[in-house]
């Protein structure tokens, strides 16, 4: 018996084995390993919970339903990808196992007039950190935690998905914290 | 269905759809399960060399999930996202460390709610929580259970802070029971 001969064999028993519905299944299984990476570094979705976002994510219109918006999952970590305005999806630096949807208001080298619970009036940014904030005045946040690592950016989110009467891109809003878009003087000398 | 694909080869079209099956396979076991790479870098140097040695990561300790104090783990670097560093943790959350003992004010902190407290194990060569702070535990990418390399073959990483906690716990129950036989025999006479 030649090579041939041997590989023709080989085939049909292949063939009449690919068949088998365990096989089957078990063939369709593979799959699932590229559907993870495709979640895992492509696009994925998230589910907003929460009131920090209102009015541009999940606002009183929703009637307490939440919204799902798209989550880009690659080049997120790059320096210098992140821009001032975008909606992203980051881990909570206070509990490694929880998600907070916040906007960006300044990326590293950027210098930030604070809100309430922060102790200082102004923050820089380090570089490779952002300052995250939600819309919302009542809002877990960078006020609260300080600048946070792009290494625990999870996703940023382009896009609403879910109403579909709001589809689209996510609207503007926060609040402008960078200190020399304000003219923010911090030491009055009085006279 | 794809009129495209029905061009090329079927045994190319097999070769490709089996080589991108298995490469996500790997990619996933490597991201979730477990991983075995080469570090270099002076910050860890008697526990691990600067350069040709192979750590093997648990991934499933991940963010953080059941490590504790004399750990060596791999964490994203906090200053450089897309740079990890190996390190070992030394102040979990709530802890109340010293900053720097080298330093002459002996300035002490206590380590925030969701974080925890990284130094390499050579304190002179070694860019760590003295200079960042304290490191969210998200970034904690995996804890390192062993090291091989080619000059000093196959090791387990053992936690070295465990020995002195139990040392510290021995000498305690030493004194007690040096103590209580005095009033044993107090009250039983």
């Amino acid at each position: 018996m030649g090579f041939q001969d041997w590989f023709a064999q080989k085939s049909r028993k292949w063939a009449a084995l690919r068949q088998k519905p365990a096989m089957r299944l078990f063939i369709w299984s593979t799959w699932i390993p590229v559907a993870i990476c495709f979640l895992d570094h492509a696009y994925f979705l998230g589910h907003i919970s929460g009131n920090s976002m209102t009015p541009a994510l999940n606002p009183d219109s929703n009637l307490g339903k939440r919204d799902i918006v798209l989550l880009q999952k690659f080049l997120i970590k790059q320096p210098g990808y992140l821009k001032v305005g975008d909606v992203v999806l980051l881990r909570n630096p206070m509990d490694p196992d929880k998600f907070l949807c916040k906007r960006i208001l300044g990326v590293g080298g950027d210098e930030i007039v604070t809100r309430h619970p922060y102790p200082q009036k102004t923050c820089f940014v380090p570089f490779n950190h952002v300052w995250v904030e939600g819309d919302n005045i009542h809002s877990f946040d960078s006020n609260n935690f300080g600048p946070v690592s792009l290494g625990l950016m999870h996703g940023k989110c382009p896009k609403v998905l879910w109403p579909f009467n709001r589809f689209g891109a996510i609207p503007d809003g926060g609040r402008e914290a960078r200190k020399e878009k304000l003219g923010y003087v911090d030491d009055v000398v009085e006279g | 269905m794809f009129g495209i694909f029905s061009r090329i080869p079927v045994e190319l079209r097999t070769a490709v759809s089996i080589a991108v099956r298995a490469g996500c396979a790997i990619h996933f076991f490597r991201m979730h399960i477990f991983e075995s790479s080469l570090t270099y870098g002076p910050s860890m140097i008697p526990t691990l060399d600067e350069k040709g040695d192979f750590v093997n990561i648990d991934k499933l300790k991940s963010r953080g999930r059941g490590v504790q104090v004399g750990d060596v783990v791999v964490a994203i670097k906090p200053t450089t996202s897309d740079q990890r560093v190996c390190k070992r943790i030394s102040g979990m959350p709530g802890d109340i460390i010293l900053i720097d003992h080298e330093r002459s004010d002996n300035e002490f902190i206590q380590v925030p709610k969701g974080h925890c407290w990284v130094t390499g194990d050579n304190l002179s060569m070694s860019l760590d929580s003295r200079t960042y702070r304290a490191m969210p535990l998200a970034l904690v990418k995996g804890k390192i259970i062993a090291a091989h390399s080619f000059a000093r073959g196959f090791r387990f990483l053992p936690n070295t802070l465990e020995d002195a906690a139990e040392d510290e716990l021995i000498t305690n129950t030493v004194t007690l029971v040096e103590d209580e036989p005095v009033e044993v025999a107090t009250t039983s006479s």
